[in-house]
Protein backbone atom coordinates (compact mmCIF):
# COMPACT_ATOMS: atom_id res chain seq x y z
CA UNK A 1 0.00 0.00 0.00
CA UNK A 2 1.20 3.29 -0.44
CA UNK A 3 2.98 5.22 1.78
CA UNK A 4 0.20 8.08 1.72
CA UNK A 5 -2.06 5.25 3.51
CA UNK A 6 -2.24 5.05 7.45
CA UNK A 7 -3.50 1.62 8.39
CA UNK A 8 -5.68 2.00 11.98
CA UNK A 9 -3.12 -0.17 14.01
CA UNK A 10 -0.41 1.54 13.05
CA UNK A 11 -1.52 4.56 14.04
CA UNK A 12 -2.72 3.57 16.95
CA UNK A 13 0.51 2.58 18.06
CA UNK A 14 2.33 6.09 16.99
CA UNK A 15 -0.66 8.26 18.74
CA UNK A 16 1.04 11.30 21.15
CA UNK A 17 4.46 11.36 19.38
CA UNK A 18 5.83 14.20 18.86
CA UNK A 19 5.68 15.84 15.28
CA UNK A 20 2.37 13.86 14.62
CA UNK A 21 -0.80 15.54 14.09
CA UNK A 22 -4.04 13.78 13.78
CA UNK A 23 -6.96 15.88 12.05
CA UNK A 24 -10.74 14.44 11.78
CA UNK A 25 -12.04 16.53 8.82
CA UNK A 26 -15.69 16.39 9.17
CA UNK A 27 -18.83 17.29 6.50
CA UNK A 28 -21.45 17.39 9.70
CA UNK A 29 -18.86 17.28 13.06
CA UNK A 30 -22.38 17.37 15.07
CA UNK A 31 -22.73 13.95 14.36
CA UNK A 32 -19.16 12.99 14.24
CA UNK A 33 -15.84 14.51 15.91
CA UNK A 34 -18.13 16.33 18.28
CA UNK A 35 -19.64 13.06 19.54
CA UNK A 36 -16.38 11.14 20.06
CA UNK A 37 -12.85 11.30 18.12
CA UNK A 38 -9.59 9.37 18.23
CA UNK A 39 -7.59 10.93 21.06
CA UNK A 40 -5.49 13.88 20.29
CA UNK A 41 -7.47 14.73 16.83
CA UNK A 42 -7.95 18.15 16.08
CA UNK A 43 -10.81 19.74 13.70
CA UNK A 44 -11.28 20.69 9.99
CA UNK A 45 -14.52 21.30 9.74
CA UNK A 46 -15.04 21.31 5.74
CA UNK A 47 -17.57 23.73 5.29
CA UNK A 48 -16.09 26.46 7.20
CA UNK A 49 -12.31 25.85 7.52
CA UNK A 50 -11.44 24.40 3.81
CA UNK A 51 -13.92 26.60 1.62
CA UNK A 52 -13.50 30.66 1.27
CA UNK A 53 -16.65 32.46 2.16
CA UNK A 54 -18.92 34.60 0.87
CA UNK A 55 -17.19 33.14 -3.02
CA UNK A 56 -17.88 29.82 -3.66
CA UNK A 57 -13.83 28.16 -3.39
CA UNK A 58 -11.41 26.49 -1.27
CA UNK A 59 -9.04 28.55 0.86
CA UNK A 60 -6.85 30.50 -0.50
CA UNK A 61 -3.20 30.12 0.48
CA UNK A 62 -3.02 32.91 3.52
CA UNK A 63 -6.06 30.71 4.56
CA UNK A 64 -4.05 27.88 4.61
CA UNK A 65 -1.72 29.20 6.48
CA UNK A 66 -4.06 30.58 9.12
CA UNK A 67 -6.04 27.53 9.07
CA UNK A 68 -2.60 24.98 10.05
CA UNK A 69 -0.96 27.92 12.15
CA UNK A 70 -4.22 27.70 14.21
CA UNK A 71 -4.18 24.38 14.59
CA UNK A 72 -0.73 24.47 15.39
CA UNK A 73 0.86 22.47 12.71
CA UNK A 74 4.00 23.06 11.58
CA UNK A 75 5.72 22.74 8.23
CA UNK A 76 7.56 19.50 8.73
CA UNK A 77 4.61 17.60 10.79
CA UNK A 78 3.14 14.71 9.60
CA UNK A 79 -0.42 14.68 9.51
CA UNK A 80 -3.09 11.87 8.79
CA UNK A 81 -6.04 12.61 7.87
CA UNK A 82 -9.51 11.03 8.59
CA UNK A 83 -12.91 11.81 8.75
CA UNK A 84 -16.76 10.93 8.14
CA UNK A 85 -18.83 10.11 4.90
CA UNK A 86 -16.28 7.33 3.99
CA UNK A 87 -13.41 9.46 4.48
CA UNK A 88 -14.06 11.96 1.46
CA UNK A 89 -13.31 15.24 3.09
CA UNK A 90 -10.15 13.87 4.23
CA UNK A 91 -9.34 13.21 1.00
CA UNK A 92 -10.61 16.82 -0.13
CA UNK A 93 -8.00 18.06 2.55
CA UNK A 94 -5.68 15.88 1.15
CA UNK A 95 -6.35 17.65 -2.68
CA UNK A 96 -5.89 20.89 -0.70
CA UNK A 97 -2.55 20.13 1.29
CA UNK A 98 -1.22 18.79 -2.31
CA UNK A 99 -1.94 22.16 -3.68
CA UNK A 100 -0.23 23.83 -0.89
CA UNK A 101 2.73 21.81 -1.09
CA UNK A 102 2.70 19.88 2.89
CA UNK A 103 3.61 16.75 1.69
CA UNK A 104 3.83 14.90 4.97
CA UNK A 105 0.45 13.80 4.68
CA UNK A 106 -1.41 10.71 5.07
CA UNK A 107 -4.58 9.23 5.20
CA UNK A 108 -6.06 6.48 7.99
CA UNK A 109 -7.33 3.54 5.94
CA UNK A 110 -10.74 3.42 6.48
CA UNK A 111 -11.43 6.63 8.06
CA UNK A 112 -13.59 6.73 11.53
CA UNK A 113 -15.66 3.92 10.48
CA UNK A 114 -13.10 1.72 10.87
CA UNK A 115 -11.29 2.92 13.83
CA UNK A 116 -14.80 2.56 15.47
CA UNK A 117 -15.11 -0.84 13.86
CA UNK A 118 -12.08 -2.14 15.36
CA UNK A 119 -12.92 -0.49 18.74
CA UNK A 120 -10.35 1.63 19.16
CA UNK A 121 -10.16 4.39 21.85
CA UNK A 122 -12.52 7.66 21.04
CA UNK A 123 -13.09 10.59 23.10
CA UNK A 124 -14.76 14.38 23.24
CA UNK A 125 -11.59 15.83 24.70
CA UNK A 126 -10.58 18.66 22.63
CA UNK A 127 -6.83 19.09 22.60
CA UNK A 128 -5.32 22.45 23.76
CA UNK A 129 -3.12 23.31 20.78
CA UNK A 130 -0.03 26.02 20.91
CA UNK A 131 -0.49 27.98 17.48
CA UNK A 132 2.37 27.67 15.11
CA UNK A 133 3.82 29.89 12.53
CA UNK A 134 2.69 27.97 9.70
CA UNK A 135 4.17 29.68 5.91
CA UNK A 136 3.65 27.66 2.74
CA UNK A 137 6.49 27.22 0.29
CA UNK A 138 5.31 26.26 -2.66
CA UNK A 139 1.62 26.31 -3.94
CA UNK A 140 0.66 24.02 -7.27
CA UNK A 141 -2.77 24.05 -8.63
CA UNK A 142 -2.12 21.94 -11.21
CA UNK A 143 -3.94 19.10 -10.01
CA UNK A 144 -6.80 21.49 -10.42
CA UNK A 145 -9.51 22.15 -13.40
CA UNK A 146 -11.84 24.66 -13.94
CA UNK A 147 -14.96 25.07 -15.53
CA UNK A 148 -12.89 26.55 -18.66
CA UNK A 149 -10.49 23.86 -18.44
CA UNK A 150 -13.13 21.06 -19.10
CA UNK A 151 -15.14 23.06 -21.53
CA UNK A 152 -11.70 23.52 -23.88
CA UNK A 153 -10.98 19.78 -23.43
CA UNK A 154 -14.14 17.95 -24.14
CA UNK A 155 -13.80 15.01 -26.43
CA UNK A 156 -10.28 15.31 -26.55
CA UNK A 157 -8.79 11.89 -27.13
CA UNK A 158 -6.06 12.84 -24.65
CA UNK A 159 -8.60 13.70 -21.57
CA UNK A 160 -10.80 11.28 -19.78
CA UNK A 161 -13.40 12.39 -18.07
CA UNK A 162 -13.89 10.41 -14.92
CA UNK A 163 -17.77 11.11 -13.10
CA UNK A 164 -17.22 9.16 -9.76
CA UNK A 165 -21.07 9.50 -8.59
CA UNK A 166 -23.64 7.39 -8.39
CA UNK A 167 -24.97 5.46 -11.31
CA UNK A 168 -28.09 7.41 -10.68
CA UNK A 169 -26.65 10.63 -10.68
CA UNK A 170 -24.91 9.76 -13.97
CA UNK A 171 -27.86 9.10 -15.68
CA UNK A 172 -29.87 12.28 -14.47
CA UNK A 173 -32.12 10.54 -12.22
CA UNK A 174 -31.06 11.89 -9.08
CA UNK A 175 -29.55 15.76 -8.72
CA UNK A 176 -29.20 16.35 -4.85
CA UNK A 177 -30.94 15.08 -2.00
CA UNK A 178 -33.44 17.74 -1.02
CA UNK A 179 -31.41 17.64 2.62
CA UNK A 180 -28.64 19.68 0.21
CA UNK A 181 -30.20 22.36 -1.16
CA UNK A 182 -27.23 24.28 -1.95
CA UNK A 183 -25.74 21.58 -4.36
CA UNK A 184 -28.98 21.04 -6.24
CA UNK A 185 -28.52 21.86 -10.20
CA UNK A 186 -30.94 22.76 -12.11
CA UNK A 187 -30.10 19.52 -14.59
CA UNK A 188 -29.09 16.32 -14.15
CA UNK A 189 -26.87 13.99 -16.53
CA UNK A 190 -22.88 14.46 -16.64
CA UNK A 191 -20.69 16.01 -18.62
CA UNK A 192 -20.58 14.56 -22.57
CA UNK A 193 -18.12 11.54 -23.01
CA UNK A 194 -17.52 10.99 -19.42
CA UNK A 195 -17.59 7.48 -18.21
CA UNK A 196 -18.92 6.65 -14.84
CA UNK A 197 -16.83 5.12 -12.24
CA UNK A 198 -18.28 5.58 -9.22
CA UNK A 199 -15.64 6.26 -6.51
CA UNK A 200 -16.76 3.14 -4.17
CA UNK A 201 -15.79 0.67 -6.37
CA UNK A 202 -12.30 1.32 -5.06
CA UNK A 203 -13.22 0.10 -1.44
CA UNK A 204 -13.95 -2.20 0.66
CA UNK A 205 -17.59 -2.70 2.16
CA UNK A 206 -15.54 -1.41 5.47
CA UNK A 207 -14.27 1.89 3.93
CA UNK A 208 -11.11 0.09 3.61
CA UNK A 209 -9.18 0.37 0.18
CA UNK A 210 -9.23 -2.37 -1.66
CA UNK A 211 -5.91 -3.91 -2.87
CA UNK A 212 -3.97 -2.18 -5.51
CA UNK A 213 -3.87 -4.43 -8.19
CA UNK A 214 -7.89 -4.74 -7.85
CA UNK A 215 -7.81 -1.22 -8.30
CA UNK A 216 -5.08 -0.60 -10.90
CA UNK A 217 -7.38 -3.25 -13.10
CA UNK A 218 -10.56 -1.87 -12.62
CA UNK A 219 -9.58 1.85 -13.81
CA UNK A 220 -7.38 0.54 -16.40
CA UNK A 221 -10.21 -1.61 -18.53
CA UNK A 222 -12.68 1.50 -18.36
CA UNK A 223 -9.75 3.31 -20.14
CA UNK A 224 -8.55 5.24 -17.30
CA UNK A 225 -4.86 5.26 -18.01
CA UNK A 226 -1.35 7.06 -16.99
CA UNK A 227 -0.92 7.92 -20.23
CA UNK A 228 -3.59 10.04 -20.84
CA UNK A 229 -4.99 13.28 -18.59
CA UNK A 230 -6.97 12.54 -16.13
CA UNK A 231 -10.32 14.57 -14.61
CA UNK A 232 -12.32 13.21 -11.68
CA UNK A 233 -15.57 15.16 -10.59
CA UNK A 234 -19.14 14.63 -8.75
CA UNK A 235 -21.33 16.94 -7.18
CA UNK A 236 -19.11 19.08 -4.98
CA UNK A 237 -15.89 17.36 -5.57
CA UNK A 238 -15.56 15.46 -2.27
CA UNK A 239 -15.75 12.11 -3.78
CA UNK A 240 -13.85 13.55 -7.13
CA UNK A 241 -10.89 13.93 -4.09
CA UNK A 242 -11.38 10.32 -3.18
CA UNK A 243 -10.83 9.32 -6.21
CA UNK A 244 -7.96 11.77 -6.94
CA UNK A 245 -6.38 10.23 -3.79
CA UNK A 246 -6.75 6.52 -5.00
CA UNK A 247 -5.60 7.52 -8.83
CA UNK A 248 -2.67 9.97 -7.57
CA UNK A 249 -1.30 8.45 -4.52
CA UNK A 250 -2.08 4.68 -4.70
CA UNK A 251 -1.51 4.12 -8.61
CA UNK A 252 0.92 7.08 -9.16
CA UNK A 253 -0.71 9.05 -12.03
CA UNK A 254 0.58 12.39 -12.39
CA UNK A 255 -1.46 13.55 -14.77
CA UNK A 256 -4.75 13.87 -12.95
CA UNK A 257 -6.83 17.02 -11.80
CA UNK A 258 -9.89 17.52 -9.68
CA UNK A 259 -12.31 19.74 -11.20
CA UNK A 260 -13.67 20.73 -7.87
CA UNK A 261 -16.66 22.84 -9.24
CA UNK A 262 -18.14 19.30 -10.50
CA UNK A 263 -21.74 19.11 -11.50
CA UNK A 264 -23.28 21.79 -8.77
CA UNK A 265 -21.65 23.83 -11.09
CA UNK A 266 -21.72 22.11 -14.31
CA UNK A 267 -25.59 21.06 -14.02
CA UNK A 268 -25.85 25.19 -13.25
CA UNK A 269 -23.99 26.55 -15.74
CA UNK A 270 -25.86 28.53 -18.94
CA UNK A 271 -25.27 27.01 -22.21
CA UNK A 272 -23.03 23.90 -20.66
CA UNK A 273 -23.20 21.23 -22.33
CA UNK A 274 -25.01 17.72 -21.08
CA UNK A 275 -25.70 14.32 -21.82
CA UNK A 276 -27.85 11.64 -20.25
CA UNK A 277 -27.22 8.51 -22.06
CA UNK A 278 -25.32 5.72 -21.11
CA UNK B 1 -38.51 -7.73 21.58
CA UNK B 2 -39.82 -4.64 19.95
CA UNK B 3 -41.23 -4.98 16.14
CA UNK B 4 -40.40 -1.52 15.41
CA UNK B 5 -37.49 -1.27 13.10
CA UNK B 6 -35.36 1.51 11.52
CA UNK B 7 -33.08 -0.48 8.91
CA UNK B 8 -30.49 2.05 7.52
CA UNK B 9 -29.04 -0.16 5.17
CA UNK B 10 -31.81 -1.62 3.26
CA UNK B 11 -33.14 2.43 2.87
CA UNK B 12 -29.88 3.37 1.74
CA UNK B 13 -29.75 0.53 -0.98
CA UNK B 14 -33.64 0.64 -1.66
CA UNK B 15 -33.67 4.38 -2.93
CA UNK B 16 -29.97 4.47 -4.14
CA UNK B 17 -29.51 7.54 -2.40
CA UNK B 18 -26.12 9.84 -1.31
CA UNK B 19 -28.32 10.84 1.84
CA UNK B 20 -26.36 10.51 5.11
CA UNK B 21 -27.51 7.35 7.34
CA UNK B 22 -27.98 9.88 10.71
CA UNK B 23 -30.53 12.27 8.02
CA UNK B 24 -32.39 8.89 7.22
CA UNK B 25 -32.47 8.02 11.23
CA UNK B 26 -34.39 11.53 12.26
CA UNK B 27 -36.54 11.74 9.53
CA UNK B 28 -37.72 8.14 10.39
CA UNK B 29 -37.42 8.67 14.62
CA UNK B 30 -40.03 11.46 14.07
CA UNK B 31 -42.46 9.14 13.33
CA UNK B 32 -42.53 7.26 16.46
CA UNK B 33 -43.91 8.58 20.05
CA UNK B 34 -42.93 8.74 23.12
CA UNK B 35 -42.14 5.41 24.75
CA UNK B 36 -41.79 3.39 21.53
CA UNK B 37 -39.14 1.06 21.62
CA UNK B 38 -37.04 0.55 18.51
CA UNK B 39 -34.34 -1.14 16.99
CA UNK B 40 -31.91 0.64 14.59
CA UNK B 41 -30.37 -1.18 12.09
CA UNK B 42 -26.52 -0.24 10.19
CA UNK B 43 -23.63 -1.44 8.43
CA UNK B 44 -22.13 1.76 9.55
CA UNK B 45 -19.88 1.34 12.63
CA UNK B 46 -19.56 5.19 12.24
CA UNK B 47 -23.07 5.90 12.26
CA UNK B 48 -23.53 3.00 15.06
CA UNK B 49 -21.61 5.06 17.58
CA UNK B 50 -23.40 8.01 16.66
CA UNK B 51 -26.61 6.73 16.96
CA UNK B 52 -25.25 5.36 20.61
CA UNK B 53 -24.66 9.36 21.60
CA UNK B 54 -27.48 11.21 20.15
CA UNK B 55 -29.85 10.34 22.33
CA UNK B 56 -29.71 13.35 24.44
CA UNK B 57 -30.04 15.74 21.34
CA UNK B 58 -32.95 13.67 19.71
CA UNK B 59 -34.90 13.01 22.24
CA UNK B 60 -34.05 9.26 23.02
CA UNK B 61 -32.51 7.02 25.39
CA UNK B 62 -30.32 4.29 24.33
CA UNK B 63 -31.57 0.62 26.11
CA UNK B 64 -28.73 -1.47 24.28
CA UNK B 65 -26.45 -2.06 21.36
CA UNK B 66 -24.73 -4.83 19.82
CA UNK B 67 -22.29 -5.77 16.87
CA UNK B 68 -23.58 -8.78 15.05
CA UNK B 69 -21.44 -8.64 12.50
CA UNK B 70 -18.55 -6.39 10.68
CA UNK B 71 -21.36 -5.50 8.42
CA UNK B 72 -24.25 -5.21 10.56
CA UNK B 73 -24.58 -2.93 14.04
CA UNK B 74 -27.94 -2.63 16.59
CA UNK B 75 -28.97 -0.21 18.86
CA UNK B 76 -32.16 -0.69 21.13
CA UNK B 77 -33.56 2.67 21.26
CA UNK B 78 -36.62 4.21 23.77
CA UNK B 79 -38.03 7.88 22.37
CA UNK B 80 -38.74 9.57 25.63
Amino acid sequence: MSTKVIQPEELRELLGREGLKVVEVDYDPSTAYELGHIPGALLIDWKKDLNKYPERDIIDPEGFEKLMSRLGISNDDLVVLYGDFNNWFAAFALWVFDLYGHENVKILNGGRNKWIELGYPMTKEVPSVSPSNYKISKVDLTKRATFIDVMKRLRDPNVVLVDVRSPAEYKGEVTAPPEYPNEAAQRGGHIPGAINIPWAKAVNEDGTLKPLEDIKKLYEELGVTPDKDVIVYCRIGERAAFTYFVLHHLLGYKRIKVYDGSWSEWGNMVGAPIETEV
Amino acid sequence: MTNNIIDLQRILEEEDCTKPSIEIFKDKLSSFKSGDEIIIVTSSADAWFAIRNMGDKFGYEVLKFWKESSTSYKVLIRRL
